[in-house]
């Protein structure tokens, strides 16, 4: 009985041991600091960004040089400023996003796992109809009907990936609840709260967090892609989906595309280095089958 | 596992039965791969689906499909490559209008064909127009006010109109007046009658057929394209340059790359700036002109009492920069002198346009008693981001005056019933020339289309509204002239309506190319291009 | 029975979703002078039925559904599924060929990036691999067609063709096989030109995840004594890889291959948008953005059943390649 207990906290133990090891690696590291890198442009933004990326000045598309770092676009602004004060609307949005879904994809999610029997069987038919869709397809019509805007693209973003959250952690507590121990703990007379916040929340956090990662980088692709189809951000505001969008209308001008997208692929790799990172010191099973779609 | 494979294999068959059901109706695209003679292209980013517009009387009067239908379908009149203001003969070899202008009769060619070789007479006429308006979709206001379409022998065509309308010789030239085989598309379900909007079924039928008597006929349609092929029976005396016209759907993007690798092919939706980038390249002939389309600006009483105070409105009048309007919009752009544009009977000059005057602005906001005022810039995201660009403009330089402008721009299907339901509060919109007459633009007028728009009902502006109706009336060009010049006089000083301007248009051909001449009624005349 | 709760969920869902949109869309469809003519309005709505009440309007649609008739477009005036047979093939072509290139690629470097764990080759994998997962299909479909059509010319630009080749006759509407089927070998070639660079632009996404996901099931099945003994035994390491290691790791693979068909489809409406690529990814941008409900629903049906198909066929192929599976 006692070996079965020491069997089950042993693997979660291993994996968070597993953590400091998994920073060893070089990508974890570049990870971390772009990521952080990031999120130090969307808080300092207004102060470091050289000029306000709304104000159109004179000189319409600029190649980058010394007075613009990245050149100015079809109105005079400079694309420099522009896609620092592009962190600001990227970042804060998917972390909103993915603090949605999982506060809804988790409470759904733990309680189909927990109470099981028809709870479950509703909420995972749900999940597999959300899945059945695809994301875009969904998003679009969702923001078609309540029309554009950033916050409406979060809307339906949320809308799409709760699933993914609810199917992981449901699986997490159902494979916690019929582990030994918390069967054992049972038997001893422990109450239901303890079982969850001692046995399953412990056993569930860790591949969440890992789920997290990956999810904002994949939030602020899908995100960008409602902005560059003229669904998500609106004009003037500088957010890089849009940002490309309009890039792509001026070929000539390179810069004004390209720029807005190296800061996209930097960002969601930084969030993706760092989620494959964390993923390997978990178990990678259960991550796995909840994110294939 | 059995039970599986049982719901697999009806949901196979049930997705099987789906398509195959579907395929049934699909044309199949014809194989020809040799082509006897050349092939054009023409580009253009097209807002959807050309398999809807196949049939002119429903889908004709759209910017993008027009330039087919005027290859397809001959209209009763036409006017000369590069001209707008005389109408010349086709169908019709000549015409009389009643001295009231109410009357007009128009003698039909005896020898003009069909494609599929019946020869056109009176009663296709009738049944072309009769059909138009009893289907009474699209195209159902260029016969407003037409009391009388008959066909009185085999070869006079009569209509009568209830006011005086000296524009008819100018609205029968569209394309979406082109006349019909009568007979051929009675045997494939269309119908001229009263109840046509139900009973008329020829809309699949003209998906894959064309019935007019036009220099090319359809082949082949799909989203991303249609087909052109010469008609070999063409009755007219030019017969028709290529052996294929190929009309594509293509963004404006791709637009560009693409023409800098091809021969035979035109690009219609570069922006000013995008033709600019081409004038460089020795292969291409880039013309830019500017467009009969206006971009205006109106302040909506409806939803903001304030452009009920003509001092505010005035403060956005003077207010607005509209050379930086103008700079954003592409070569050959020019600021809107009045809601007529420059190209028509009636417009006034660029010497009497509304000059920009931010001391005159900011005089006439004190004026209007209303401090700080905020107001919300709605429009319609363009595909160019042509109207992002004159948004972000027109905030900035009212800014400068005092007013608070927040954009907003949607797209279409969410902001074009805003503008029409007259919700946009201050708005910037378009208007393209449903036929090129300036009795088109009564539409600004009080009570009148875009008036109610702004909320500019009937009543608002009696001294405007009169003269409007006298413009209106008026039968001969010389005095029309003066009271369309007049009338927008009094627009740019007492109505919410704001004249921008008239963006940039470029047409961008490889320059083997002759007569890419633009056409504000049907764009390009495709039959009159040729080769060096 | 998961098809025809499917087909309400879908039917319901854009259904209400729809009609909360306070426009309507006679007005939004209509031309400028229609719409604001009353009879033009109200023959609009009698056509689409849009003047009865909303349940009688889901009533007359799922009657319609049961005989395969999914309604007629607003937009094309033509009936859904005249239009999904015309842009179905299109997409097809683009998916299948992408999704064979994501599959290739993605499990080789898959297995090579496990056999060679953490050493500088998996590293230089994790890299590709991870920024194929990361880069927006928009982006870089812009920034391909810019270098590989406009700088370098390796490609033909937009469409299924070029302008001037007429498609070969129709027998499945996917132009590389009809062509071939035909005997039009310049067609399949400038079929297969313009296929390559959109199809490669699709398949980057997933090859990553098949890499990634490859990587971790090889790893796992590495660790088994069965690949142990199959090496002590002298079998060739291609052997042991191919019939031992990657056959017992096939299962997990397959899931997310099945799963990952969710993406081909959020990646066509951008791809297939930029590269004027007639399939239903351009066809669903366009009705979503007009509220073509009839369109909506009829795409969202048809990618949801194909989607069911393809996680059925998985799950047979599991039987196939799993002895246990078999057994149970």
């Amino acid at each position: 009985m006692s070996a079965a207990v020491i069997n089950s906290n042993n693997r979660l133990t291993t994996a968070w041991r597993r953590i400091p090891g998994a920073w060893r690696q070089p990508l974890t590291v570049v990870g971390l600091v772009l990521a952080a890198s990031w999120l130090v442009v969307a808080l300092l933004a207004p102060w470091i960004s050289p000029q306000d990326p709304l104000a159109q000045g004179p000189a319409l598309y600029q190649a980058p040089s010394a007075a613009h770092l990245l050149g100015t676009d079809e109105l005079g602004r400079d694309v420099f400023s522009r896609v620092l004060w592009g962190a600001r609307i990227s970042i804060p949005l998917a972390m909103l996003l993915v603090s949605l879904a999982f506060t809804i994809g988790g409470t759904l999610g733990g309680l189909a796992g927990y109470l099981g029997g028809w709870v479950d069987e509703v909420v995972m038919r749900g999940a597999d109809f959300v899945f059945a869709v695809p994301t875009i397809l969904l998003a679009m019509a969702v923001v078609a009907a309540l029309g554009p805007g950033l916050f409406h693209a979060v809307l339906a973003v949320v809308l799409v990936s709760w699933p993914g959250i609810a199917r992981v952690v449901r699986g997490l507590v159902r494979t916690t609840m019929e582990s030994e121990y918390v069967a054992v703990g049972r038997l001893l007379g422990s109450p239901t709260h303890r079982a969850l916040t001692v046995d399953v929340l412990p056993n569930v956090a860790g591949p969440v967090i890992v789920l997290a990662a990956l999810e904002i980088g994949n939030a602020i692709l899908l995100l960008s892609a409602l902005s560059f189809l003229g669904l998500g951000a609106r004009p003037p505001d500088a957010e890089w989906g849009s940002m490309v969008s309009t890039g792509a209308q001026h070929f000539e001008a390179w810069w004004i595309g390209v720029f807005p997208g190296v800061a996209i692929v930097s960002i969601v790799l930084a969030f993706n280095f760092l989620g494959d990172s964390l993923r390997d010191a978990f178990d990678p099973k259960a991550i796995i089958k909840a994110r294939g779609a | 596992m059995q039970r599986r494979t049982t719901l697999l294999i009806a949901i196979l068959s049930g997705v099987g039965l789906l398509l195959g059901a579907a395929c049934g109706n699909s044309a199949s695209p014809s194989s020809t791969s040799s082509a006897a003679a050349k092939t054009l292209v023409v580009d253009d980013a097209y807002t959807w689906d050309f398999s809807k517009d196949t049939d002119p009387s429903r889908g004709g009067v759209d910017f993008d499909a027009d330039p087919f239908f005027h290859a397809i379908y001959d209209s009763l009149l036409t006017f000369k490559l590069g001209d707008s203001a005389t109408p010349i003969p086709l169908v019709a070899e000549s015409y009389t209008a009643s001295a009231d202008a109410k009357t007009f009769t128009f003698k039909i060619r005896k020898d003009v064909k069909f494609a599929d070789g019946t020869a056109l007479n009176a009663r296709d006429v009738e049944f072309t127009y009769n059909r138009l308006l009893n289907l009474h979709d699209n195209p159902v206001y260029l016969l407003d006010g037409i009391t009388s379409m008959k066909a009185t022998d085999d070869y006079t065509f009569v209509l009568v109109s209830s006011v005086a309308n000296p524009a008819i010789p100018f609205i029968v030239t569209n394309p979406a007046l082109g006349i019909i085989n009568s007979k051929l598309l009675t045997a494939h379900g269309g119908s001229a009658a009263t109840d046509a909007a139900k009973t008329d079924t020829a809309h699949d039928f003209l998906g894959t057929t064309s019935v007019g008597s036009g220099p090319y006929t359809m082949a082949s349609v799909n989203t991303s394209q249609v087909v052109l092929k010469a008609n070999a029976k063409y009755w007219g005396p030019d017969k028709p340059n290529f052996g294929t016209v190929i009309f594509r759907n293509v963004a404006a993007a791709t637009q560009l790359i693409e023409i800098q690798k091809a021969s035979n092919q035109i690009e219609l939706s570069l922006s000013g700036d995008q033709a600019a980038s081409l004038k460089g390249n020795s292969k291409l002939t880039v013309t830019s002109f500017t467009s009969p389309n206006i971009t205006f600006a109106f302040c909506n009483q409806k939803t903001v009492p304030a452009c009920g105070n003509v001092h505010f409105v005035n403060a956005i009048r003077y207010g607005i920069d509209y050379q930086s309007l103008v700079s954003v919009a592409g070569a050959g752009a020019a600021q809107a002198p009045g809601v007529v544009p420059t190209q028509f009977l009636g417009a006034l000059t660029q010497a009497q346009a509304v000059k920009r005057d931010v001391a005159k602005a900011k005089s006439e906001l004190q004026a209007s008693g209303i401090a700080n005022p905020t107001i919300q810039l709605d429009y319609t995201i363009s595909s160019t981001g042509l109207n992002d660009s004159l948004a972000a403009k027109i905030k900035a330089n009212l800014a400068d005056v005092g007013i608070t402008a927040n954009l907003n721009g949607q797209p279409s299907s969410i902001a074009t019933p805003n503008y029409r339901g007259a919700k946009y509060q201050l708005g910037l919109a378009g208007w393209a020339p449903d036929y090129p007459d300036p009795n088109d633009y009564q539409a600004f007028l009080p009570g009148q289309l875009v008036g109610k728009r702004a909320g500019w009902l009937t009543g608002a502006a009696p001294a405007i509204e009169d003269l409007g109706a006298r413009a209106g009336a008026a039968a001969d060009n010389a005095t029309r002239g003066k009271l369309y010049q007049q009338l927008q006089t009094l627009l740019n000083q007492e109505s919410p309506m704001l004249p921008l301007i008239q963006p940039g248009q470029s047409v961008v051909g490889t320059n083997n190319l002759t007569n890419v001449i633009y056409s504000p009624v049907w764009y390009l005349d495709l039959a009159a291009i040729g080769t060096h | 029975m998961a098809l025809v709760f499917l087909c309400l969920g879908v039917s319901v869902m854009a259904f209400v979703l729809t009609h909360i949109v306070p426009n309507d869309p006679a007005v939004a469809n209509l031309g400028d002078r229609a719409s604001s003519d009353p009879v033009a309005v109200r023959l609009y709505r009698e056509h689409f039925g849009l003047d009865k009440p909303l349940p009688v309007q889901y009533v007359v649609y799922l009657g319609n559904l049961l005989h395969g008739d999914l309604g007629e477009s607003e937009q094309s005036r033509r009936a859904v599924r005249t239009d999904l047979a015309e842009y179905i093939p299109a997409t097809a072509e683009l998916a299948i060929t992408s999704m064979v290139l994501a599959c290739l690629l993605g499990i080789t470097l898959g297995v090579i990036a496990a056999l060679r764990r953490n050493r500088l080759t998996d590293q230089v994998l994790r890299v590709v691999s991870l920024g194929g997962m990361s880069t927006p299909q928009f982006w870089l479909a812009l920034v391909a067609l810019y270098v590989f059509f406009y700088q370098l010319s390796w490609v033909p630009g937009s469409g299924r063709l070029d302008a001037a080749v007429l498609p070969p006759p129709h027998l499945t509407g996917l132009f590389t096989i009809d062509s071939l089927a035909a005997g039009q070998f310049d067609v399949f070639v400038n079929s297969v030109q313009h296929l390559i660079l959109p199809a490669c632009v699709l398949a980057a996404f997933n090859m990553g995840l098949f890499t990634r996901f490859t990587r971790s099931a090889v790893l796992e099945v590495l660790e088994n004594d069965y690949v142990r003994t199959a090496r002590a035994k002298g079998l060739p390491e291609l052997t042991v890889v191919f019939r031992h290691v990657l056959r017992a790791a096939s299962p997990p693979i397959l899931t997310v291959v099945g799963l990952a068909f969710g993406n081909v489809m959020t990646g066509t409406v951008l791809v297939e948008n930029i590269f004027s690529w007639p399939g239903i990814g351009q066809y669903s941008y366009r009705s979503a953005t007009a509220l073509d409900l009839p369109a909506i629903v009829g795409v969202m049906l048809f990618v949801a059943i194909v989607y069911i198909l393809v996680n059925m066929v998985v799950d047979i192929l599991y039987g196939v390649v799993d002895p246990r599976i078999r057994l149970a």
